[in-house]
C-alpha cells in the first residue's frame, strides 16, 4: 500500500501542479483574485503531496521495504539506521525526489511568508516555483522512479547495501545542506523573472531577494565546506578540493551568487546594476540546474556522479528553455531596467563592486569551460580530453589572487570617489604593512604564489581591522560611548557590512589555509610491526594491528606510533582497512574501504591511510602525508558562517515588519 | 483491504480537491489593488533610504566621505526621501 501511496502522491501532484499554474497565468490576465487564492492552494497542495510521498520512502527504507527497487539497491539489513535515512538522497530517484521535496518546503515558506504581499509578483514566482516543482516531478514519475518495484520473480531476502563512502557522518549533513542551497536559488529567480514579468524594478524585487539569496548562499557555501570535510576525512588522497566537475558544478553557481550579494548592495543603495542583478541571478540558476545534469548525465566521470542514465539530455533541454526564456525577458526588459545613474569615479566603491563583479564572472567563466572541455572535445575531436587541477590551478590561482586583494580594497574605497588624501590616508598603513610581511616571508625563503597570498592576507587583514577601528573611533568620539560598547552598536546598527567583514576574514584564513598546501609532504610505505620509517621529521613506527568484525564490515585495524625528531611522542594513530559485505559469498560484492586517521593542530595535520595489507607477511601498506595548515580552511568556513548570520540577523524594524 | 484503502484514498483526494476550489464558491472581500505593492515598494525605500542617511552621516564620521560628497550625497538622498513621503501622502490620502 505505502509504494502505492508514494506514486499516487507523485501523480497528484503533477496533477495539481498543472491546474494550479494553470489558474495562476489566467489570474495574471483576468485579475480574479479567486483564482489565486484556488492556483496559491493547489501550490500549496502540491508540496504536502511531496513531503507525503518523501516520508513515505523514508519509511520504506528504513523498514527495509525491498519489494521496492530504489531501498532494494541503496540499503541492506545490515545498513545502520541513519545511513538508510540518509540513502533517500544516494542515489538517483531518491535524490531527485529529495530535491522537490526541499523546493516543496521552500514554496511552502515562501507562500506562507507572502501571503500579505508582493500581490503583482506572487502569481508569477508561484508558476516559476511549480514549473520546476513539475518538471522534477515528471521526471519522478515517467524516468526514474523511486517507487518502482523490485524486477525479480523472488522475494528479495536483502538489499545491495550503501556504498561506504557514503557511510560518514559528514556525507549524512553534507548532501542535504548543498541542496538546500542549490535548490534555494530557485525561489530568487522566481522573484527575478516575476519582477521582470511585472515591471517591479524597484525596491520590493531587492526586498524579496536579498535575504533568501543570503539564506540560500549561507547554505551553497556551508555544503561546499562540507563536501571538502568529507573529501578530505574519507577519500584517503589527503586534499578536500580536486576540481572534479561536480565540485565544480557546486562552485560555478557560488561565484555568480557571491557576485550578486556584492551587487544586490549597489542596487539596493544606488538604484544601479538592475539588468546586470537580474542576470546575475538568472545565471545563478541555471547555473544549479546545469549542475544537477553534470551530476545526473553521467557525462562527466566523478567520484560524486550517478551512472549515465537517459536524464541527461531531458535536463539540457531544460537549461536551454531557461536560458532562452531568460535572454528574451531581459531583452524586452532593458529599456524599462536602466538606470539613469551611473559610475561617478573609477577610484569609487560602486567601481569596486563592480571589478570584483567581473573577477567572479571571469572565474565562473573559466571553471565553466574547464568543467565541459572534454564534453566539447569529444565532440569536435572524437577522443576525451579532460583538464585537471593543473589547468584549474594555473587560471584560477591568479584571479583567486586577485580577488583576494579585492577584498581589502572595496572597503577602504569612498562611495562616489575616493580622493588622493583619503588613499593616502587610508591606505598607506595597509600597504605598508603588507610589504615589510613579504619581505619577512622572503627572507624566510618563501617564493611565487605564496608570498603573494601572505602579503594579501596580511593587506586584507589590516584593511578590515582598520575599518573596525575608524568605526570604532567615530561612534567614541560622537556619542561618548565606551570602544565595547560602540564596537557592539557599529556591528548592530549596521549588520550586513560588518557581517560582510566577518565573512572577508573568514576568506583570508581559508586562504591562509590553501597557501599551506604548497608545503605538504607526502609518502608511501610498507611497515611490519615495531619497524618505523620517516616522514620530514617526523617517525611512524607499527606497534600494533588487530583485526575485529563489526555488524557491517571486517576491519584491520593498524596502530601508528608517532614521534617526533627528539622522539617525544606526539600521538598513536589508527587508520583501517575495512572490507564490507565480507559475509557475501560473492568476492566481487565485497567492498574494500580505508578509513583514515589524521592528527590535527594549527600548524599542521598529519595524515594517515591504510592502503593495502600482505596477511603472509605480516606487512602494512601505507600512506603518510603532513599536510601544514590544513585547519585554516575549516577556522575560516566557521568564521564565514558566522559572518553571514550577523548579516542575516534581523533588525528591530524587521522583526516587527515580520 | 486494498480496496477499502483505495476508497479513503479517492476520499481523501475528494477533501482536498474540494478544499482547494472552496474559495471559488466562497465571497471574497479582500482584492489587492496595484496601489497597495506601490505603497509597500514606498515605504521599503522609505526604510532604505533613512538608513542609507545614517549610513552616510557615519561613513562621514569615519572619514569615509569627503565633505563635498557627503552634502551632495545628503541632498540627494533627502530630496528622494521627501518625495517619497508625499507619494505615500497622496496615496493613503486616495
Amino acid at each position: 500500500m505505502n509504494p502505492v501511496l508514494g506514486s499516487v502522491s507523485l501523480s497528484l501532484a503533477a496533477g495539481f501542479g498543472i491546474l494550479s499554474v494553470i489558474l495562476l497565468l489566467f489570474y495574471t490576465r483576468s485579475g480574479n483574485y479567486r483564482l489565486f487564492l484556488v492556483g496559491r492552494r493547489m501550490a500549496i497542495i502540491v508540496s504536502v503531496l511531496v513531503i507525503i510521498a518523501t516520508l513515505v520512502l523514508v519509511k520504506e527504507l528504513i523498514t527495509s521495504n525491498f519489494d521496492i527497487d530504489y531501498v532494494a539497491h541503496h540499503t541492506s539489513i545490515e545498513t545502520p539506521t541513519i545511513y538508510k535515512f540518509t540513502a533517500l538522497w544516494a542515489g538517483q530517484s531518491g535524490s531527485l525526489l529529495f530535491w522537490v521535496f526541499i523546493l516543496s518546503i521552500y514554496s511552502l515558506i515562501m507562500i506562507f511568508q507572502n501571503r500579505n504581499r508582493y500581490h503583482r509578483m506572487m502569481p508569477w514566482a508561484l508558476s516559476v516555483i511549480l514549473i520546476v516543482q513539475l518538471f522534477f516531478l515528471i521526471l519522478t514519475i515517467f524516468v526514474t522512479n523511486p517507487f518502482e518495484p523490485t524486477k525479480a520473480d523472488f522475494i528479495v531476502a536483502n538489499g545491495l547495501g550503501l556504498n561506504p563512502l557514503l557511510q560518514n557522518l559528514t556525507m549524512a549533513i553534507h548532501p542535504p545542506v548543498l541542496y538546500l542551497g542549490f535548490v534555494g536559488f530557485t525561489v530568487p529567480f522566481a522573484f527575478t523573472f516575476a519582477a521582470l514579468m511585472t515591471n517591479e524594478k524597484g525596491s520590493l524585487w531587492v526586498r524579496s531577494v536579498r535575504r533568501w539569496s543570503l539564506v540560500t548562499w549561507l547554505a551553497l557555501s556551508s555544503g561546499i565546506m562540507l563536501g571538502g570535510w568529507w573529501a578530505y576525512q574519507e577519500l584517503g588522497w589527503g586534499g578536500y578540493w580536486a576540481w572534479d566537475p561536480v565540485e565544480n558544478a557546486s562552485f560555478m553557481p557560488w561565484l555568480t551568487g557571491t557576485a550578486f550579494l556584492h551587487s544586490i548592495i549597489i542596487q539596493e543603495k544606488k538604484n544601479m546594476l538592475r539588468i546586470w542583478n537580474a542576470i546575475l541571478i538568472m545565471l545563478t540558476f541555471a547555473l544549479t540546474i546545469f549542475g544537477t545534469f553534470l551530476t545526473r548525465s553521467g557525462v562527466m566521470s566523478s567520484v560524486h556522479s550517478f551512472t549515465e542514465s537517459p536524464l541527461g539530455p531531458i535536463f539540457l533541454a531544460f537549461v536551454a528553455i531557461i536560458v532562452t526564456v531568460c535572454a528574451i525577458l531581459i531583452f524586452h526588459s532593458l529599456p524599462k531596467l536602466k538606470s539613469n545613474k551611473h559610475i561617478e569615479s573609477l577610484t569609487s566603491r560602486e567601481s569596486g563592486f563592480l571589478f570584483n563583479n567581473v573577477v567572479f564572472v571571469t572565474m565562473c567563466f573559466a571553471v565553466f569551460w574547464g568543467t565541459i572541455f572534454p564534453v566539447i572535445s569529444e565532440a569536435v575531436k572524437g577522443t576525451k580530453i579532460t583538464v585537471g587541477p593543473p589547468f584549474f590551478n594555473q587560471v584560477n590561482i591568479p584571479i583567486g589572487l586577485l580577488l583576494l586583494m579585492l577584498t581589502g580594497v572595496g572597503p577602504l574605497l569612498a562611495w562616489r570617489r575616493t580622493s588622493w588624501s583619503n588613499f593616502k590616508k587610508y591606505f598607506s598603513i595597509p600597504i605598508g604593512l603588507s610589504l615589510i610581511a613579504a619581505i619577512i616571508f622572503l627572507l624566510s625563503g618563501f617564493r611565487g604564489y605564496v608570498v603573494i597570498s601572505l602579503m594579501l592576507s596580511v593587506f586584507v587583514v589590516v584593511a578590515i581591522v582598520t575599518e573596525f577601528k575608524r568605526g570604532i573611533q567615530a561612534r567614541v568620539n560622537r556619542f561618548d560611548e565606551s570602544s565595547f560598547v560602540a564596537f557592539r552598536l557599529m556591528i548592530r546598527k549596521n549588520r550586513s557590512r560588518y557581517g560582510g567583514y566577518f565573512v572577508h576574514l573568514g576568506i583570508v584564513l581559508m586562504f591562509i589555509g590553501f597557501t599551506g598546501q604548497a608545503f605538504n609532504l607526502k609518502k608511501e610505505f610498507g611497515l611490519g610491526i615495531n619497524e618505523r620509517e620517516h616522514l620530514g621529521d617526523i617517525n611512524f613506527e607499527l606497534i600494533q594491528l588487530r583485526e575485529e568484525e563489526r555488524p557491517n564490515h571486517f576491519a584491520w585495524i593498524s596502530e601508528l606510533l608517532v614521534t617526533g625528531k627528539d622522539g617525544k611522542n606526539i600521538t598513536t594513530l589508527r587508520p583501517e582497512k575495512r572490507i564490507y559485505f565480507h559475509r557475501d559469498p560473492n568476492p566481487e560484492r565485497r567492498q574494500p574501504h580505508s578509513e583514515l586517521d589524521i592528527y590535527t593542530t594549527l600548524k599542521r595535520d598529519i595524515y594517515s591511510v591504510f592502503s593495502s595489507i600482505d596477511t603472509d607477511n605480516g606487512i602494512v601498506f601505507f600512506q603518510i602525508m603532513i599536510n601544514p595548515l590544513v585547519q585554516f580552511v575549516w577556522y575560516g568556513g566557521y568564521m564565514l558562517v558566522l559572518g553571514t548570520l550577523i548579516a542575516l540577523w534581523p533588525s528591530k524594524r524587521e522583526k516587527l515588519l515580520t | 483491504m486494498f480496496s477499502f484503502s483505495m476508497l479513503m484514498l479517492f476520499f481523501l483526494f475528494l477533501v482536498v480537491f474540494l478544499y482547494s476550489i472552496w474559495p471559488l464558491f466562497k465571497e471574497i472581500k479582500f482584492n489587492p489593488s496595484n496601489s497597495q505593492d506601490t505603497l509597500d515598494a514606498l515605504d521599503r525605500r522609505k526604510s532604505i533610504l533613512y538608513r542609507e542617511i545614517q549610513y552616510i552621516d557615519a561613513e562621514y564620521d569615519i572619514g569615509n566621505l569627503d565633505k563635498d560628497d557627503y552634502n551632495l550625497t545628503r541632498i540627494e538622498l533627502v530630496q528622494e526621501t521627501s518625495d517619497i513621503i508625499a507619494k505615500i501622502k497622496l496615496i493613503l490620502s486616495n
